[in-house]
Order: structure tokens, then C-alpha cells, then sequence
């Protein structure tokens, strides 16, 4: 049953994902990125439901939550918003002896 | 109850809502407000389906990438082409697109009336959700709408000065022949 949501929540992200990819021939460029880091704040739901998340990953979704919008408001504070989010996701790569 | 003033600019794209259930009631009655917005030529080629099911609308959000949050229920907002064609040929497609924006407007105000948050969504993949939603050949989806009670304020709405959009009598800086 737990294996059988898991496929479900997969299922629908790739089809997020695959339709993104379809509609977005025919869409703004900027919504390129905007999808990508919307799949990745929803693939960040599926591990935690999972129990396979961990603390950067969360504020990396908080940080995506917060910011995602400014795609349609204000480009550079969605770039920079971007170059913050890499950032984060990076100190998820130290290690303890770092 | 917002004037209707008020319901225009008061109005936002909302894509964060609350855990609160919309009455059917409402439901209703925002899409009666769609249902008088103008039809050109009266041709009225409109069809309205609401989906209220949280297993459906999770699938209709994985096939629309337009779609945040985790709305209540979602309009879907169709054009009849087949009536719209036969009642005004070549251009009765392209009519029933407007026809339908028209009614979506007034479904966002009527929502926003109400206190629902609502958002229009264009960008999903139409014969996806005709497929999953049994739509004949010749009801086309156009547009979605997501409500759901708003969650926390989103940000204020702008819009360039109203003068360097608005011309009156002639174009502004045209060269052309405005003048009579």
C-alpha cells in the first residue's frame, strides 16, 4: 500500500513534469526555470513523506515557497532567488569533517 | 458584499488556500454569475464542469503546470466549437475563446465577492483533461479556474499608470490618420 502511494506521487510528478515539458515550447522561457524548481519543492514533498528528507532540502522548499513567484513580479530577485537556492542545496553536500 | 469597484481591484491571483470545504451553493452561484457574462452574437457557446473530487483534482494539477497550492475545487471552462462554428463560422472559434475569458472574469469576481481566492489557468494539457474528464471531441477545455478560501495576504496588485495605457479620441505619438 505504502509502495503503491509512493508510485502514485511519482506517477503524478512525472506528469508534471512531462507536461511542463510539452507546454513549455509554447510558454515565457523564464517559466523554464520556474517549472524545474517547482518539481523540485514537489519531489521535496515525496521524500518527506517518505521519511527520506533532510534539514537543507526542507528550507531548500522553504526558500522555493517563499520565492518561486517572483517569476512573474520581479526577474532579478527570481535570478538571485535561484543562485540562493543553489547555494543552500550545496551545504546539504558538507561533510562532518568539514 | 464588495462593490463592484472594490471586487475589480480587490481581486488577485491567489494560489495558496485553506483546508475549508466551498459550499456547492457557491460553487453555483459563481459559475451563474459566468453564465451572464456577454456572448457574441448570443451564441452562447459555453459549458462549465466543476470537480470538487481531492483524488481528481491532484491528477488535473499534475497535468497543469499553471496550478499551485492546493485549491478546493477547479472550474473547467469549455467552448462548444461545433455550436460555435456552425452559428458563426470561421470566427465562431475565436469568438467562443473570448466568450469564455469574459465568463471567467466574472467567475473571479463573483469569487472574489464571496471571500473565495481563485486563480485562471491556461497553462495545462488540454486533450489530457479531455480525456480524464470524458469531454466530447467538440467541447474544447480553455481555461481553469482553482478556488479555494485564501490562505495569508498575497501582495498587492500593480498595474502600470492608467495614461500610458489609456488614449482617448486618437493614438497618442501615431503618425496616422486619428484625426478627423
Amino acid at each position: 500500500m505504502e509502495k503503491d502511494n509512493l508510485r502514485q506521487s511519482v506517477h503524478k510528478l512525472i506528469c508534471y513534469m512531462a507536461t511542463s515539458a510539452c507546454n513549455l515550447v509554447d510558454e515565457p522561457p523564464l517559466y523554464g526555470p520556474f517549472r524545474l524548481i517547482d518539481a523540485s519543492s514537489r519531489l521535496i514533498d515525496i521524500l518527506e513523506n517518505e521519511g527520506a528528507t533532510d534539514q537543507t532540502l526542507i528550507e531548500a522548499r522553504e526558500l522555493i515557497e517563499e520565492k518561486k513567484y517572483f517569476v512573474m513580479t520581479d526577474e532579478k530577485a527570481f535570478n538571485d532567488f535561484l543562485n540562493e537556492l543553489v547555494l543552500k542545496l550545496v551545504e546539504g553536500f558538507k561533510t562532518d569533517d568539514q | 458584499m464588495l462593490d463592484i469597484f472594490e471586487a475589480i481591484k480587490d481581486r488577485r491571483s491567489i494560489r495558496r488556500y485553506s483546508h475549508q470545504e466551498i459550499p456547492d451553493q457557491d460553487l453555483k452561484k459563481i459559475t451563474e454569475m459566468a453564465h451572464w457574462a456577454p456572448s457574441a452574437g448570443n451564441i452562447n457557446p459555453r459549458y462549465y464542469l466543476s470537480v470538487k473530487n481531492p483524488e481528481m483534482i491532484e491528477v488535473i494539477k499534475s497535468l497543469s503546470p499553471g496550478m499551485f497550492g492546493s485549491p478546493k475545487a477547479i472550474m473547467l471552462l469549455c467552448a462548444d466549437k461545433a455550436k460555435a462554428e456552425d452559428k458563426a463560422g470561421a470566427n465562431g472559434y475565436i469568438y467562443s475563446i473570448m466568450d469564455v475569458a469574459m465568463a471567467a472574469q466574472n467567475m473571479l469576481l463573483a469569487a472574489n465577492a464571496l471571500g473565495l481566492g481563485a486563480c485562471v489557468i491556461r497553462s495545462f494539457h488540454t486533450q489530457a483533461i479531455k480525456k480524464m474528464l470524458g469531454l466530447p471531441e467538440h467541447i474544447a477545455p480553455e481555461l481553469l479556474v482553482a478556488l479555494g478560501y485564501p490562505e495569508g495576504d498575497p501582495p498587492k496588485g500593480l498595474r502600470s499608470n492608467l495614461n500610458e495605457v489609456y488614449h482617448q479620441e486618437c493614438y497618442k505619438g501615431s503618425a496616422g490618420n486619428g484625426k478627423r
